[in-house]
């Protein structure tokens, strides 16, 4: 059973913006969001405490363990794949090597903020100042590797502290089948992604 | 000097080092054929005069037609179609891409293995590697695919096409 004081530690650790702060040496602050982490609380969860790569997916942030993460890097340029989903932009070169671009907003059809469009719609226009912003996380898992597609990565989160359990805040969403976890985080989601799981659901199928 | 004479003077011959390849392409979509499999370069043209035209392309059975078959967008549909006339293993078939053929030779050192994640993919369009091509990656096509290709029949001998042939 998880303890209420447990979750107050990390609730202000992850809401203070602070990435480099871990769970035991920032102070309580037991204003923050207390209500939402502890509808996370109950009997049956399993604590994973590692580091994180942390990026934008809409109005949430994704998280990923680093050691799944190769690297991070810009977008080059990028080959369409004919007859293939939406949610896949094309390959680009990576460490001479083909890397399939992955758009996670047109998998899990989120919409993006107003002033951007799916990733996906810009990447075939040249020069388009949009993608100056672009990262790749390279990811692998499940012996493949996915170049996911982000606008804004927020870096490695050591430490984190999730608590796996199924997600009860995104439930409804399409995108909840592959998270593990969820927490807040500077008032917005947190979302552990499953990357196994997603790169199973994602690969392009015979 | 014309394609098909830039091409009949091409050494056919692979080594472990390179692979001689009849390139198609359209925009930034490239795509390879060994040169040891492909019989003719051809052009498209119809009766009326009115040639080389996706129409005209559309007329002759028994052609795949990339453009059609990958689904590519229609803002880059090519004014001129060519066809390339294969050697497959159960007959000949025939493959259109765009207006743009080139016959160049790619070393093994630029053709990049299909990753896992796409192998389904590559499984059902034929396409056995990828290769570098300029700034963007290009797809050499398994030229026996497209005898189980759904599209493709036996050629149409009296299909409406010029050709000239390059070699052997």
């Amino acid at each position: 059973m998880v303890n209420d004081e447990k979750l107050n530690i990390r609730a202000s650790s992850l809401d203070s913006g602070d990435s480099a702060s871990t769970p035991n040496d920032t102070a309580t602050n037991a204003s923050e969001p207390i209500t939402d982490l502890n509808r996370l609380a109950t009997s049956d969860v399993s604590d994973v405490s590692e580091a994180f790569l942390c990026f934008r997916l809409g109005p949430f942030w994704l998280a990923v363990a680093v050691m799944q993460v190769e690297e991070v890097c810009e977008l080059g340029m990028v080959s369409p794949l004919p007859r293939v989903p939406p949610y896949l932009p094309g390959i680009m070169s990576w460490r001479g090597r083909a890397l399939p671009l992955l758009d996670l907003n047109s998998f899990f059809d989120i919409k993006e903020r107003a002033s951007v469009n799916s990733i996906s719609s810009e990447l075939h226009s040249a020069s388009h100042p949009v993608l100056q912003s672009v990262r790749v996380a390279v990811v692998s898992a499940e012996n493949m590797r996915v170049g996911i597609l982000s606008h804004q990565v927020r870096g490695v989160l050591e430490q984190m502290h999730f608590q796996r359990k199924k997600p009860e805040i995104i439930q409804q969403t399409k995108l909840a089948e592959f998270i593990w976890a969820e927490m807040l985080l500077d008032g917005e989601l947190l979302l552990a992604l499953d990357l196994n799981k997603l790169l199973q659901a994602a690969k392009v199928q015979r | 000097m014309s394609l098909v004479d830039t091409a009949s003077r091409f050494d056919r011959s692979s080594s472990a080092d390179s692979v001689p390849v009849v390139l198609l392409s359209l925009d930034v979509v490239y795509c390879a054929v060994e040169i040891s499999r492909v019989i003719q370069i051809e052009e498209v043209v119809s009766e009326d005069g009115w040639s080389n035209t996706a129409e005209a392309a559309s007329s002759i059975e028994n052609l795949i037609d990339l453009v059609d078959y990958w689904q590519l967008p229609h803002n880059i549909m090519p004014r001129l179609r060519r066809v390339i006339l294969i050697r497959t293993a159960k007959g000949q078939r025939r493959l259109s891409l765009g207006e743009k053929v080139t016959v160049l030779t790619l070393p093994s050192s630029r053709l990049i293995p299909i990753p896992l994640f796409l192998e389904g993919w590559a499984r059902r369009l034929g396409i056995k590697a990828f290769f570098a091509a300029d700034n963007y990656m290009g797809f050499l096509l398994e030229v026996d695919w497209l005898d189980q290709c759904s599209l493709m029949e036996d050629v149409d001998t009296n299909s409406h096409i010029d050709g000239a042939t390059i070699g052997e």
